[in-house]
């Protein structure tokens, strides 16, 4: 499970002091589809980012079961990230020069046991449906086989997280609900999923949905899909 | 996905950043190899200069004071006339001219002259058919230099007395503007007479001279060299080289490397920049992807290596272009810019090693900046960008 205590992030600019979040206390169960919703500026990315340790808030705690993941050191943290933590971005991030396999591969932590990791990563890509395209190059791809060979990239290490900043920005209301329906699949078998949106698809699907606004939690709310397990 | 493929695929991506790199390393390279190479041949060529056209050797005794020598002109002490048989027959020198002379300063009838005896020039055999360098003087004649026959009111066929020597004009000379126009010359043996110095000379000159030297040798300076030669047989002399061309020479390769010594750290930087520039450019070209790799887990050590490993390779492609191009701008602007025969410049293998161990560094210390900034760059940043 992921706990935010008391999270908050400022930035320093030349204008002054930008509060992004502010009293951030919210916890996240194993299993939980979790929407954080917003408008622009309102904090989602930053939360997300801080969620994801790759943003180290200004005052307060990010835990993950035991751990408090901001006082491991920078590598160390890192290391947690590559094992435990997902990402699927908006703008898909594929690297362009790299075949969809490659991309995946990209992901791959060499200090994690004997996984076989070419095996691993064929297979997502054709539970992903793009197994006849693991040597084609990104820009050869849809943007919905881009976002489907980003989520097999965030899969690769076996994470118990995904987070999701945007998802089905760039997508049609086909392949934003194949995303959707793919982060469920993440869902049902135990991750926890927190997907950042101003859209309204993802969150039928969501166990419960974070608004915020200004970086304050405006309300949480929890309702019945049936995905949690 | 090992670093070193996804270094090799990203350089085959961006082809034309891989490229700039290249050419700025290679540029650095080739001007330090062409200027090295063709200062070696500079140098070689002076050596091969003073050997093959003619080393002038002037042999004095090996008390004189070099001070004095320079100073007088001449040496004050003497050494034994029959040196001069000896070095005539010395094996593995060659000569065109060979002249041995008394000088000393004197005062005659309140005036300072330098009387100057001379040995006929001994020739080698197989040039004996050659007229010699310098004049031979008869027994009992005088040739006198211009100051002292306009002092004296001398003329040629007069007769004259040095020391109660008696002694007939023979010509008197032009005047030249140095020494020479208050020389008497004269035979050596009377000269030896006059100053009673019996069978003693002051200096044996030899013109022309050839060294043939040992391969073993061969990087020996010149002049060490015929002082180590002629210790075999005249141990109570020593070695003066005349080394005007070779003096001018090394005037123009000082000159030389005084302009590289100025050049190249300019060029150094210039390059060194423009690399960085480069890397800079690269690192700002691929911030998402530094961000997607830091996402994904891999810390800034990996960040580095893929921009350093870059760097690394650049240079190590760089230095056999450099050393390449830098050769052959060597062989053909070398004999224009350094004075020197084609034939005196070689390709300087020793500089292929230098440059691919020293190019990789270079390429890597000038980025050194731009991968610091993208492994210090906010992820969390670069992802949000669309």
């Amino acid at each position: 499970m992921v706990t935010l205590e008391s999270v908050a992030k400022t930035y320093q600019t030349s204008q002054g002091q930008i509060r992004a979040l502010e009293n951030i206390n919210l916890h996240i169960d194993k299993g939980e589809f979790v929407v954080i919703r917003g408008p622009s500026g309102s904090g989602k990315t930053t939360l997300l980012m801080t969620i994801g340790t790759m943003l180290k808030p200004s005052s307060g705690n990010v835990m993950f079961d035991d751990t408090n993941v901001y006082k491991l050191s920078v590598s160390a943290r890192a290391l947690f990230r590559g094992r435990n933590i997902g990402f699927v971005f908006q703008m898909f991030h594929l690297i362009p020069y790299l075949t969809l396999a490659e991309n995946v591969l990209l992901a791959r932590m060499r200090n994690n046991g004997k996984t076989d990791y070419y095996d691993k990563a064929n297979e997502l890509l054709e539970r992903l449906g793009l197994g006849d395209r693991i040597f084609h190059r990104p820009a050869q791809l849809s943007a919905g086989e881009k976002q489907r060979a980003a989520i097999a990239r965030a899969l690769l290490n076996g994470p118990k997280i995904l987070l999701a900043d945007e998802p089905t920005g760039n997508l049609d209301a086909e392949n934003a609900a194949e995303v959707v329906r793919y982060l469920r699949g993440f869902q049902a078998n135990g991750g926890i999923v927190i997907l950042a949106t101003h859209g309204d698809q993802a969150e039928k699907s969501a166990n419960k949905i974070v608004s915020l606004k200004k970086g304050l939690i405006e309300k949480v709310q929890v309702q019945e899909t049936g995905a949690k397990t | 996905m090992n670093v070193c493929k996804l270094i090799l695929k990203e350089i085959a991506h961006r082809k034309i950043n891989f490229a700039m790199g290249v050419v700025a390393v290679s540029t650095a390279v080739a001007l330090l190899v062409a200027f090295i190479t063709s200062g070696q041949a500079y140098r070689r060529e002076t050596r091969r200069i003073m050997r093959d056209m003619g080393q002038n050797l002037r042999i004095i005794p090996k008390e004189t004071t070099m001070d004095e020598f320079w100073t007088q002109g001449f040496s004050s002490h003497t050494m034994p006339e029959d040196y001069v048989y000896k070095f005539a027959n010395l094996k593995g020198y060659s000569y065109t001219h060979l002249t041995a002379t008394l000088q000393r300063r004197v005062e005659w009838k309140g005036r300072t002259v330098i009387l100057t005896g001379i040995l006929p020039e001994v020739l080698p055999l197989d040039k004996r058919h050659q007229s010699p360098m310098t004049f031979s003087v008869q027994p009992g004649d005088a040739y006198v230099g211009y100051e002292v026959a306009n002092i004296f009111k001398m003329k040629a066929g007069e007769a004259v007395d040095i020391f109660d020597n008696p002694f007939t004009v023979k010509k008197v000379l032009s005047e030249t503007g140095s020494k020479d126009d208050i020389r008497i010359y004269s035979h050596l043996h009377d000269i030896q007479k006059v100053l009673d110095l019996p069978g003693q000379i002051n200096e044996i000159k030899a013109l022309e001279c050839l060294c043939l030297i040992e391969s073993s040798d061969k990087d020996i300076d010149p002049r060490v060299l015929a002082q180590k030669q002629l210790d075999k047989i005249l141990p109570e002399a020593k070695v003066v080289m005349l080394q005007g061309i070779a003096k001018i020479r090394e005037q123009q390769r000082a000159a030389m490397e005084g302009y590289l010594a100025f050049i190249m750290p300019v060029i150094l930087v210039v390059c060194g920049a423009w690399i960085a520039v480069s890397t800079m450019m690269n690192v700002r070209d691929r911030r998402q992807e530094i961000g997607i790799i830091r996402a994904l887990g891999h810390n800034s050590t990996k960040i580095a290596v893929l921009f350093l490993g870059k760097s690394l390779l650049i240079g190590l492609v760089a230095a056999f272009i450099g050393y390449f191009a830098g050769t052959a701008l060597a062989l053909k602007y070398g004999p224009e810019i350094f004075k020197v025969t084609a034939k005196a410049i070689k390709p300087e293998y020793g500089l292929l090693t230098w440059a691919v161990i020293v190019a990789p560094l270079f390429a890597a210390i000038s980025s050194f900046i731009p991968v610091t900034i993208a492994v210090t760059q906010d992820p969390a940043n670069t992802l949000r960008e669309g």
